[in-house]
């Protein structure tokens, strides 16, 4: 039995066996994507102390995305040699994706280089890539019926090449993008490649211009950009006819949070015709009165609660929901997803790394 | 007013130190080198012998004869490149070959025109040519007119998905982003010595990596002026792209090197290419202070600009078409072509005349100091260079001290450079070390040993070049 079909089985069985018998509608999808950071524990540097992973931090923050009715996520798929943030990612994904929010993974890191380089290594390349793949491409079945189809997955090959690790924009084109484009096309040539994002700054249409000569459009389905101006937002929309997504958008100061939702989203959106979807920076991070809408903090007898930060985007999303739910009772995140354990690694995810050149990190199942 | 006596006084015994025409070299005097004589029949001219610790590759030796009073001729091995050539006044031929790629070249040098021609043949049999013509209207004016041709249209495109499933291979990279054709039109405009005037205009079809075409209209202006102790030069760009890509593209590089208290010369330098509404994002700024061991000269406002003057007049009455240099290896190339010329004889006298003064007016470097930061805005990078350097002239002193009859002989550089990443927190150091040792100004040997650092994408691609040392070998007869 294919890794593939045995999912399909195992997680269609649980969530059905799990999901409540009166059939209520999930929360409407209706505002549009955002970014969250694949917490584990709530500390800066989480090192390996257990639980590697806190269900609760990881239920939280699924249930907030579900409640304020996201249509899709973004997050970083860490590699870091197949260490714990990686593992951390999959609980995130999964459980999006039977939530029937499209998630778009990236892959990459958040600090080092050892993903750039499994990736530049023709000896590794392979066998990174259809791990990634195959840990978060791989069919999820919806939590219920009332989700209706399951998110899809899509690839974001890298998050800022330049930027982050010092890659030229060619050279990301040429020796990252491509391969990883042809290698994970050949394993579901319906997955959807997200090119990486230069920033929309003037360094960032000047890169940008970099990679569409370098052939850009001919290895991605999708190009990326981060805005958070609009100053060069007519240059970046007249680079390229492929679809757009804004895969980072956001406004530093909590009290410009609603304006930006409000006003610049479609400004965007009218100045870059070919924008798709706009990703909002972001759901929660530990830096106060920036990008986040929610701050969570652990209260002694609750465990993990969410404070609202950016209240009056906040608000606005809820009403966004409610409109589009006309009155009609919802199903609730703890109906469709009563255990997120349910969607945590694998025996068969950890074999998959065992068998790849990198194995599993030392320490971390001690 | 003691201490301002004094100076005076200096500078005035300096002016008063005899200059010595033919110095004493480690070893011993030259004389004038038999660059206006015929060989009889074969005269060495060049030699070079280069070595490294990789030295199949890298290893390079080079020779050239002169053939009786019209012609040299000789050839190159550089690592794989093996090449051959032969030149008289008029007419240069050249063929090179490496790794299967054919290099040739040939020039012809009219009394009012100059047309040059040079085709590189590539292994998939597709053609570079490029044909380049000047038209001397006066002895200071020339037209110039340059066409490059590519027949390698071969159009970049998404890759194969089947093909890569089948082989599971990826493809070689596509043809980086190249010039298909462009014309220019242009001209150069020598007023004396003291001042150089050129520009240039050209449309080119440039074929992207991705496939797709842009058109770039591009118009360039540079000037140089010189004074007794001051020389000022530009550089001033634009560039029009139209097609996908459409921008605009601005270039700007001003240099001054300005000489002080006769023996120090401080230059600056800077460069900046932007585009127009985005940012500027090539920053480059440098500045160095150079002491001399004899009184300096810029070339140009010395007896040599005056006798590279009389020289290329005559010649150019004589309509052998030359245009006036001043850096080392063009007027030593100037002297050699005209002393294959049909009137060599009458032209000995200025050519001796020009190389006397060449020794005459020697500059002899022996203390400097040089600090540079490039900023490329695409990278994402900051490069710091520091160059300094001492020389230990002959016969020999300390590099501080001064004396008109100096000439080169040791010298030891050293460039750090400091390579910054800030966005992702990346440093990366060099350093290479070069020992030059002027045995006279014919023969020279030089050690080279370096320490490259290892940019991020360098550590991506596990690319580390390594410490490597070379040393070279040159004869240069005449230089």
């Amino acid at each position: 039995m294919k890794r593939r079909q045995f999912l399909r089985l195992g997680l269609s069985g649980a969530a059905g066996a799990l999901a409540p018998s009166a059939l209520r509608e999930a929360v409407p999808r209706v505002n549009g994507g955002i970014n969250i950071a694949p917490l584990r524990r709530l500390v800066t540097n989480a090192e390996l102390t257990p639980p590697i992973i806190i269900p609760e931090l990881v239920d939280l923050q699924m249930k907030l995305l579900y409640d304020l009715g996201f249509e899709q996520m973004r997050i970083t798929i860490s590699f870091e040699l197949f260490g714990a943030n990686f593992l951390a990612a999959i609980p995130y994904v999964r459980a999006a994706r039977a939530l029937g929010i499209d998630v778009l993974g990236i892959f990459g890191e958040f600090a080092g280089n050892d993903f750039v380089r499994a990736i530049a290594n023709p000896a590794t390349r392979a066998e990174v890539l259809e791990t990634y793949a195959r840990i978060f491409g791989d069919f999820v079945p919806a939590a219920s019926k009332s989700v209706g189809a399951p998110g899809r997955f899509a690839a974001q090959i890298l998050n800022e090449p330049t930027h982050f690790n010092g890659l030229s924009p060619d050279a990301y084109v040429r020796s990252f993008l491509e391969p990883a484009y042809l290698h994970l096309k050949e394993d579901d040539p319906t997955i959807r490649i997200v090119s990486a994002a230069p920033v929309a700054s003037a360094e960032g249409v000047l890169r940008a211009q970099k990679m569409i000569e370098a052939g850009l459009e001919h290895v991605c389905d999708v190009v990326a950009f981060h805005v958070y101006g609009t100053r060069f937002l007519e240059k970046l929309a007249a680079l390229t006819a492929k679809p757009v997504w804004v895969t980072e958008s956001g406004t530093e100061g909590t009290p410009r949070h609603l304006d930006w939702y409000a006003s610049t989203f479609d400004t965007i959106r009218r100045s870059m015709p070919g924008v798709e979807r706009i990703y909002w920076f972001l759901l929660f991070d530990l830096q106060p009165n920036r990008f986040r809408l929610f701050d969570i903090v652990r209260d002694p007898l609750r465990e993990f609660i969410p404070v609202r930060e950016s209240v009056a985007a906040i608000e606005r999303l809820e009403a966004r929901v409610r409109e589009a739910s006309a009155g009609v009772p919802r199903a609730s995140y703890e109906e469709l997803v009563p255990d997120i354990t349910l969607y945590f690694p694998t025996q068969e995810d950890i074999r998959l790394i065992e068998e790849t050149s990198f194995g599993l990190p030392e320490g971390l199942f001690p | 007013m003691r201490r301002c006596g004094l100076f005076i006084g200096l500078r005035l015994w300096a002016a008063l130190v005899p200059v010595q025409v033919d110095p004493d070299y480690p070893l011993g005097q030259l004389g004038v080198p038999p660059v206006t004589t015929a060989a009889d029949p074969l005269r060495l001219v060049d030699l070079r012998i280069g070595v490294s610790d990789d030295s199949l590759r890298t290893s390079s030796f080079e020779t050239r004869l002169r053939l009786g009073a019209t012609a040299f001729f000789g050839g190159e091995v550089r690592g794989q490149r093996l090449a051959v050539f032969f030149d008289t006044q008029r007419l240069e031929l050249g063929v090179s070959e490496q790794d299967g790629e054919l290099d040739l070249e040939g020039s012809y040098r009219a009394s009012f025109f100059r047309a040059r021609v040079a085709g590189e043949k590539r292994r998939d049999d597709t053609w570079n040519v490029a044909l380049e013509g000047s038209i001397r209207l006066s002895p200071d004016f020339e037209i110039l007119v340059d066409y490059e041709h590519d027949t390698d249209d071969v159009r970049g495109g998404p890759p194969s998905l089947n093909e890569f499933i089948e082989t599971g291979r990826l493809e070689e990279p596509g043809r980086p982003t190249r010039v298909l054709r462009s014309s220019s039109v242009g001209f150069l405009y020598q007023r004396e010595n003291h001042l150089e005037l050129a520009a240039d205009a050209s449309v080119s079809r440039i074929r992207t990596e991705a496939g797709f075409d842009q058109t770039r209209k591009r118009a360039r202006a540079s000037a140089l002026w010189n004074v007794a102790a001051f020389e000022l030069d530009g550089r001033f760009g634009f560039d029009r792209f139209s097609g996908r890509l459409e921008r605009t593209q601005g270039l700007a590089e001003l240099g001054a090197a300005f000489r002080f208290a006769g023996y120090f010369v401080a230059t600056a330098r800077t460069l900046q290419i932007w585009q127009p509404a985005v940012e500027r994002f090539t920053h480059d700024y440098r500045g160095a202070v150079t002491f001399f061991g004899p009184r300096f000269r810029f070339a140009r406002s010395s007896d040599i600009g005056d006798e590279v003057l009389r020289l290329t007049r005559r010649a150019n009455e004589l309509g052998y078409n030359e245009r006036r240099v001043y850096d080392l290896d063009g007027l030593r190339a100037l002297r050699e072509r005209l002393s294959l010329s049909a009137a060599r004889e009458e032209l000995a006298g200025r050519v001796d005349a020009l190389y006397l003064a060449e020794v005459r007016e020697r500059n002899v470097p022996q203390l400097g100091f040089e600090l540079a930061r490039s900023i490329d805005k695409i990278a994402g990078s900051v490069t710091d260079a520091y160059r300094v350097f001492f020389g230990v002239p002959w016969r020999v002193a300390w590099p501080f001290t001064r004396g008109e009859d100096r000439v080169e002989f040791l010298r030891i550089d050293w460039a750090f450079i400091d390579e910054r990443f800030p966005s992702p927190g990346w440093k990366t150091h060099s350093h290479a070390i070069t020992a030059t040792a002027e045995l006279n100004r014919q023969h020279l040997l030089r050690f080279r040993w370096e320490s490259p650092g290892q940019t991020p994408e360098e550590f991506a691609f596990n690319i580390w070049r390594g410490r490597r040392w070379s040393a070279e070998y040159v004869y240069e007869l005449g230089r």
